[in-house]
């Protein structure tokens, strides 16, 4: 029935709206931890890594969006060429983490798995987009770096969402679709 | 960890290590200076003594040349990061000022010079 369907998702719109807040806390929350200028931890990847299991596709288009524009606004960069590796790292690390959440089995994977291909998929491009079209091959001398910090980040980022997703009560109440 | 995490976490580690081989490769070219800008890639000896102008969009750059050792001397960015990175000497070791998109980096160099002469 397209006109009860219809009423779910406009019922589930504030909680994508809430999720995508959330991703913009997270975002300013970065600022708590000491890392090189030219490094992010993704900490606002994990409200995405969380909605995998209950939005829809076009909800989590949505979720990246405000992610990606709330992050540029926070970080100040919305303007910048640094908006443009962070907005494409965000794109390439959800098409992977999407992917992988949609063909690897349930229980092959865990959001620690899930978080890590995105790391990588996000600092590849982006390490990738800066040698090509921006400050050019020399700037390949950082990709072990972008990639090493990446891969912990990417693990303690997983680790974090797999207990949240394990040991929350709200998001196990949101996943029933209790509340909104 | 189940199955796929360990996979990826094997892949990530493996893509670090090869762009970590890829990027600090030890080769036995001589040591070179290389300056990328905005207007390319300029390439100076190690071994003249200069001040090299590295022209971004805030502003130039100044990059010392003294005795095979690399710095920033001023800079128009706001955080000055690059200052604080301090000198450079050997082979695969950079200075970066992203907002004047300016990367400084020593090129080349055998094995044997990036140990120390005293380690045993």
């Amino acid at each position: 029935m397209p006109g009860s369907s219809k009423k779910m998702a406009q019922a589930r719109l504030p909680l994508v709206a809430f999720f995508g807040a959330l991703s913009l806390f997270f975002a300013t929350l970065e600022y708590l931890f000491p890392t090189p200028p030219w490094f992010r931890l993704g900490l606002a990847n994990l409200p995405i890594l969380l909605a995998l299991d209950f939005f829809t596709f076009p909800e989590l288009l949505l979720l990246l969006l405000l992610k990606v524009i709330g992050q540029g606004i926070v970080n100040g960069t919305l303007a910048s060429q640094a908006f443009l590796l962070s907005s494409s790292g965000s794109l390439a690390s959800f098409v992977v983490m999407y992917m992988a959440f949609r063909l690897i089995p349930r229980g092959w994977i865990s959001l620690i798995g899930l978080s890590l291909a995105g790391s990588m998929a996000s600092n590849t491009v982006q390490v990738g987009l800066s040698m090509v079209l921006i400050f050019g091959p020399a700037s390949g001398i950082i990709a072990p770096w972008f990639l090493g910090l990446g891969t912990l980040s990417g693990l303690g980022i997983g680790w974090g969402a797999e207990t949240l997703k394990r040991h929350s009560r709200w998001l196990r109440r949101v996943k029933l679709g209790q509340s909104s | 960890m189940k199955p796929f995490d360990i996979v990826f976490l094997l892949l990530s580690l493996v893509l670090t290590a090869g762009s970590a081989w890829a990027a600090l490769a030890p080769t036995n070219a001589p040591l070179r200076l290389e300056v990328q800008t905005d207007g390319g890639l300029y390439t100076y000896p190690l071994d003249t003594d200069q001040e090299i102008k590295a022209v971004g969009p805030l502003g130039t750059t100044l990059v010392h040349v003294e005795g095979r050792a690399v710095h920033v001397e001023v800079s128009p960015c706001a955080n000055k990061v690059c200052l604080a990175m301090g000198t450079i000497r050997q082979g695969g070791q950079w200075l970066a000022c992203l907002p004047n998109h300016v990367f400084v980096r020593i090129s080349g160099g055998s094995a044997e010079a990036s140990i120390d002469a005293g380690v045993f």
